[in-house]
């Protein structure tokens, strides 16, 4: 359930808006939605003579040099991409600056519709969503990795974009924590690495919990704060990480589909063909990174002043991501 | 330690701090947040009735395929030294057998049920 917020912010806000969109605008129905792990998301009205505007605003709360996730102007850069492209991504507004007082963050239009993974997944009145999610799904990543990785040219220097196990054993090392599952899971995906593919612009974070639903499908796929160039592999095997299927283990894309119906709609739509193994390889990837953001979390709980009971559980947590990777490498799930 | 972030002292401070001064939220928040403050309450708990056999356990089993004797933290950071270091690549089986014995002593003391049958007592 939403909650109304009124806040000090609420006066910054309302003065970004009116840098903007001129004096006479106003704000209203102001609602934070969840408190997101790295982002915090505020819906609200903008209201302008006669007529209002639903829109969002979002604002990393995540600030590390470090920090495993994109400054928001890359955020919105890439979504500005997806956008030019057609895919179904909330259109971005505009981009809050130093004078908004809004920190890292962006605006975008809203667009309605259900994340919570455990309503897309059970409710009744999402039966017919369900079954189009899949083919939906592969259609948006096959149109996305399409694109030319030159028009996001911005994303090559990050580490992910050259070596997304390198990347995490970094950010798992600067949490100082020693975890034996991990370094044993690490030195599985260094020797097991897939054949080098074409690189495409990757979402990277698509998964259930990140998109929104209709009663008929997908509305818009959101948190844009991951994605960089890879191996398309790499997206559909954290769609299918065995974490984003809440419990519905036999439905390996994300809690709603099988991997090979996915697999014949990506092709279908102009993805290039990936194998089982290939896919397999990334889903043990998106344990071990599934693992390392909870270790952050914690690291983040216990030292950089994020104290929350959410974050607690993180660290704890770690241990279950941990047996479920390894109980992949071995071979006993899929 | 065997046990992950956050210690015990300090998820009950947390859930101390949550009840003291965090339950000024919207009722769908304090619900959440008193759920995850209970599992967090059962970690405790757990770790209190388990926690010394565990790590005894834990013990033993790195000293038998490290062939060393040495603290808990010291015999966890050397074998993951050596695993970084591909010192266990011609017996990867065995240490990813270790590695799963470990986890699985976490696991027990996070949420027992998360463990697939033939891991629970």
């Amino acid at each position: 359930m939403p909650t109304a917020i009124m806040s000090p912010e609420l006066g910054n806000l309302r003065r970004s808006m009116r840098r903007r969109f001129g004096d006479a605008v106003e704000i209203d129905n102001v609602l934070i939605p969840t408190m997101g792990g790295s982002n915090r998301t505020m819906l609200f009205d903008l209201i302008e003579g006669g007529t209002t505007r639903r829109l969002v605003s979002r604002q990393v709360t995540l600030a590390a040099a470090e920090s495993p996730f994109l400054p928001a102007g890359h955020q919105y850069r890439a979504m500005q991409v997806a956008v030019k492209h057609g895919l179904a991504v909330p259109a971005p507004v505009f981009e809050f600056d130093a004078a908004d007082g809004m920190g890292d963050g962006f605006v975008t239009e809203f667009t309605a519709g259900e994340s919570l993974p455990k309503r897309i997944l059970q409710d009744t009145k999402f039966a017919t969503a369900r079954e189009n999610l899949p083919g939906q799904l592969a259609e948006f990543l096959a149109k996305l990795h399409a694109i030319d990785p030159a028009e996001v040219a911005f994303l090559e220097p990050y580490i992910e974009s050259r070596d997304p196990v390198e990347a995490f054993r970094r950010y798992f090392d600067l949490y100082r924590e020693a975890h034996p599952a991990l370094e044993v899971a690490l030195r599985w995906l260094e020797q097991h690495r897939p054949k080098p593919r074409r690189r495409s612009f990757l979402h990277a974070d698509l998964r259930t919990g990140n998109f929104l639903i209709g009663a008929h499908g997908l509305n818009a796929v959101l948190d844009w704060e991951c994605c960089h160039i890879g191996a398309p592999a790499e997206d559909i095997g954290w769609l299918t990480t065995r974490s984003w299927r809440f419990g519905n283990i036999d439905l390996p894309v994300g809690g709603f589909g099988q991997r090979e119906d996915f697999l014949a709609a990506y092709r279908a739509a102009g993805g290039t063909p990936i194998d089982a193994e290939e896919i397999r390889y990334w889903e043990i990837f998106g344990l071990l990174r599934w693992a390392v953001y909870n270790v952050m979390q914690a690291y983040a709980h216990v030292f950089s002043g994020r104290s929350s009971v959410v974050f607690a559980a993180c660290g704890r947590n770690t241990s279950m991501i941990e047996y479920d990777l390894l109980m992949s490498i071995a071979g006993n799930y899929r | 330690m065997l046990q992950d972030r956050p210690s015990l002292p300090n998820i009950l401070a947390t859930v101390r701090e949550f009840l003291e001064h965090g339950t000024d939220t919207s009722p769908a928040q304090l619900r959440f947040r008193a759920q995850v403050s209970a599992f967090l309450i059962g970690v405790v708990e757990r770790e209190v009735a388990l926690g010394l056999d565990l790590d005894r356990q834990a013990r033993e089993a790195l000293a038998g395929f490290l062939g060393r004797v040495a603290s808990l933290d010291e015999m966890i950071d050397m074998f993951c030294r050596e695993a970084r270091a591909g010192d266990y690549d011609q017996r990867f089986d065995a240490a990813l057998e270790l590695a799963m014995a470990l986890t699985i002593a976490k696991v027990k003391v996070v949420k027992p049920e998360h463990l697939a049958p033939q891991h629970r007592d």
